[in-house]
């Protein structure tokens, strides 16, 4: 190598980072398994999530079989829920539920017809399957509602309703922003985004620096006249951009076109808050680096540590509903600022001005990591 | 068959090796304890203490009882009370409310004249299931203000006919959601970890060279497979153990079935992760893809596609097909089924089978592979 020109430092930044493309090029399995989870992981996942109620598979058990009750029965359909079965005694009922076959039985007793007639007033049972306890508590609240519809419907049919209208009421009209329709995908969609960005940014930089520990080329790296924060900051600048390529890729093929997401933030903006993750991400992946010492280690250590920046970021659970105390540390995972900054601009369209506060700390966070990692690399290698 | 000396031999470096790494050994048993103690304490899907502002244009006793049944629930917390609307929208962009409640002027007056009053509610649809659970709430809290707006139709239906749902859930009465999260939690860390932790076992000699002793020596491959798989089988085993403990003890999660029968499906369910991990292991030629890819073929669809959150029967039908793909759908059926139903052979014989065909599968693939690669 021609000797005055890795004198300089963007000369020897320049060759380290040529030398990271290329070994990544070269390991072409990896590359394929980064571009699938970028593209049709994230379609997957997009596609697959889904925890509201929707084709709740529903029994019919009409002990009563009147015109009444077929009509209620008929009331529970798409979208909430599925009648997949009609059945005839309580043990068909005890072995749906138990199999999981069907998660909602309505059951509609002997007699309820007439007691509409009589008493103006009749019961019917709902049994839900426990088991998945947030869908069913939904599921309970729709059969209730449906009930409640048939049971006006009926009144206005029977002309008994006359008194209802002059009845004081209040009606609730909502209006879902963002994402009015509700689709899953989108959120989905975007949160595995996330996620996948996390993972990788974690460990690719973490497994290349490990790498060179085990083979022992750190060493011959650290003869030459490069600076051990060089090495670190080629690993991390070439992976950064890496993960940044993967991350278009990811909402130009995927997101944008086959999701329908609305184009309606700024794509800058939403780059350089990624930018800035993935910049914080990879420190992290560099600190792991430094503790262990071959790729299993880090591996698990990175599995270990990612579980908690997923659950902390509030993407599965709302960090309104965590205890106090997980709250709190909520503020030191870098996903939770990165995912409402990236949600907001891409769902909402939201800018700089309503963002900043968030921006602000995921710097603050992201410088933190980073100069504790070159810290302890240079504490490690020098 | 008497004892395979030379499969042993593999089994025993292969242990040997693990114990060497004190490190690992130590992760491979406190990574899925701490991801099980975080998700089982904190993973709750129920929403709670939504923040949510109000715009009361109306500022009446009336309008005040409406906002204190919001806050006096364990759903909604006011975060702005009187704020303009700019802020509000501000406020939903930046995500620090999740709805926004407008109450008209003339609120009190048009109820007390015995019409309806519209109130609008902008509500953050960013997370379409908190969108869902939040109007759920709003209309169960609304419709119980209506009914004692007017006494007369409290319980005595006097205009329509009423129907009475009476709702009961079974297996889960108090629809806690920790009794569903930490079976299933068994079923998913099982199922990625495992499988993490065996896709090493083969590609570590291939990183190294020392697989072409394996080539050049009289070990055949059958041998040389199980006894690589027998270590890891050993420690999702454990592990198994220890989250089932924990389940009892720390969780107090009811269990209702056979123990034995669950350790048994269990034995069987950890062969099978460790398989899969053991193909990627043989399929691959870098350490770093065959734990990457292992990890992501595994740990998101373990939660996303196992039933985990929702029952696979209300899936769509794409998803369904990818639940059955899973090893891990049929052990989730059988984990929650003793678990919560107190269910057992009778019902979950088919799972086994499945599962069994997939050992008999993964296996069989990582041997040809293998065959072909010694060739």
């Amino acid at each position: 190598m021609n000797k005055s020109g890795i004198k300089t430092a963007p000369a020897r930044l320049g060759a380290l980072l040529r030398k990271e493309y290329l070994q990544f090029w070269r390991d072409r399995s990896l590359i394929y398994i980064v571009l699938y989870v970028f593209t049709l992981e994230i379609y997957l996942a997009g596609n697959g999530f889904n925890i509201e109620v929707r084709n709740y598979p529903t029994a019919i058990f009409d002990r009563d079989r009147t015109q009444w009750s077929v009509q209620l029965a008929e009331k529970f359909r798409q979208p909430y829920f599925r009648v997949t079965e009609n059945i005839a005694d309580d043990a068909a009922m005890v072995d749906l539920l138990n199999r999981g076959a069907v998660s909602l039985a309505v059951v509609i007793p002997h007699g309820f017809a007439r007691s509409l007639m009589e008493k103006n007033q009749a019961a019917i049972q709902v049994v839900t399957d426990g088991t998945l306890s947030n869908t069913s508590l939904l599921a309970l609240g729709y059969a209730d509602q449906i009930t409640q519809t048939y049971a006006l419907e009926l009144g206005r049919r029977l002309g008994r309703l006359d008194s209802h209208r002059e009845r004081p009421q209040v009606e609730l009209k909502p209006r879902v922003l963002y994402n009015p329709n509700q689709k899953a995908q989108w959120f989905a969609g975007l949160i595995e985004l996330f996620s996948v960005i996390t993972l990788v940014s974690l460990l690719l930089p973490a497994a290349a620096m490990v790498r060179e520990k085990e083979a022992g080329t750190i060493e011959q790296l650290l003869v030459t006249p490069v600076r051990p924060v060089e090495i670190m900051a080629a690993k991390i600048i070439s992976m950064a951009s890496i993960v940044l390529a993967a991350s278009l890729c990811s909402l130009f093929l995927i997101i944008f076109p086959v999701f329908a997401l609305p184009w309606r933030g700024n794509l800058g903006l939403f780059l350089s808050a990624t930018a800035l993750y993935v910049f914080s991400a990879t420190g992290v992946g560099m600190l792991i680096a430094t503790i262990c010492r071959n790729l299993p280690q880090t591996v698990l250590f990175v599995i270990m540590i990612i579980g908690p920046i997923l659950f902390l970021s509030g993407s599965w659970t709302p960090i309104e509903a965590m205890p106090p105390l997980l709250g709190y540390l909520t503020y030191i995972s870098p996903l939770k600022h990165y995912l409402n900054i990236a949600y907001s601009i891409l769902l909402k369209g939201a800018g700089l001005v309503t963002l900043w506060p968030d921006f602000l700390q995921l710097t603050i966070l992201g410088f933190v990591l980073f100069a504790v990692s070159a810290w302890q690399f240079r504490r490690k290698f020098s | 068959m008497p004892l395979n000396r030379r499969l042993l031999a593999v089994t025993r470096k292969e242990i040997k090796e693990i114990i060497r790494d004190k490190l690992y050994l130590a992760l491979a048993f406190g990574v899925p304890l701490i991801l099980y103690i975080l998700f089982g304490f904190g993973l709750t899907l129920d929403a709670q203490n939504i923040p949510f502002a109000v715009i009361d244009q109306n500022r009446s006793p009336l309008s005040r009882a409406l906002l204190d049944r919001l806050t006096y629930s364990k759903y909604f917390i006011l975060r702005d009370y009187q704020v303009d609307s700019k802020a509000m929208d501000e406020g939903l962009l930046a995500g620090r409310l999740r709805l926004g409640l407008i109450i008209p002027p003339n609120f009190d007056r048009t109820l007390y004249s015995g019409r309806t009053s519209e109130i609008q509610a902008l509500i953050d649809g960013a997370f379409p299931d908190k969108a869902a659970a939040i109007l759920s709430y709003l209309d169960i809290i609304i419709r119980e203000f209506n009914r004692d707006l007017s006494p007369a139709s409290a319980n005595a239906p006097a205009g329509g006919p009423y129907i009475n749902v009476e709702t009961r859930a079974w297996f889960n009465p108090d629809l806690e959601s920790k009794n569903f999260i930490v079976p299933g939690l068994i079923a998913t860390n099982l199922f990625f970890y495992t499988a993490l932790l065996a896709s090493i076992a083969v590609v570590r000699e291939k990183e190294s060279g020392s697989i072409f002793n394996i080539y050049s020596s009289p070990i055949r491959p059958w041998e040389y497979i199980l006894g690589k798989l027998l270590p890891y089988w050993l420690i999702g085993f454990l592990n198994y153990f220890l989250l089932v403990v924990l389940a009892e003890y720390v969780f107090n999660i009811p269990f209702r079935g056979s123990f034995i029968f669950l350790t048994v499906a269990a034995c069987l369910y950890v062969g099978v992760c460790t398989s899969l991990g053991l193909l990627m292991s043989v399929l691959l030629q870098t350490q770093v893809g065959a734990m990457l890819l292992t990890t992501v073929i595994t740990m998101i669809p373990a939660f996303i596609y196992s039933g985990f959150f929702i029952s696979v029967p209300s899936m769509g039908v794409e998803a369904q097909v990818m639940a059955y793909l899973l090893p891990v759908t049929y052990f989730m059926e059988i984990v929650r089924g003793v678990y919560l139903k107190g269910l057992g052979l009778t019902e979950y014989w088919k799972n086994l089978v499945v599962l069994s065909v997939f050992f008999v599968v993964f296996n069989s693939l990582s041997l040809a592979r293998l065959r072909k690669t010694r060739n």
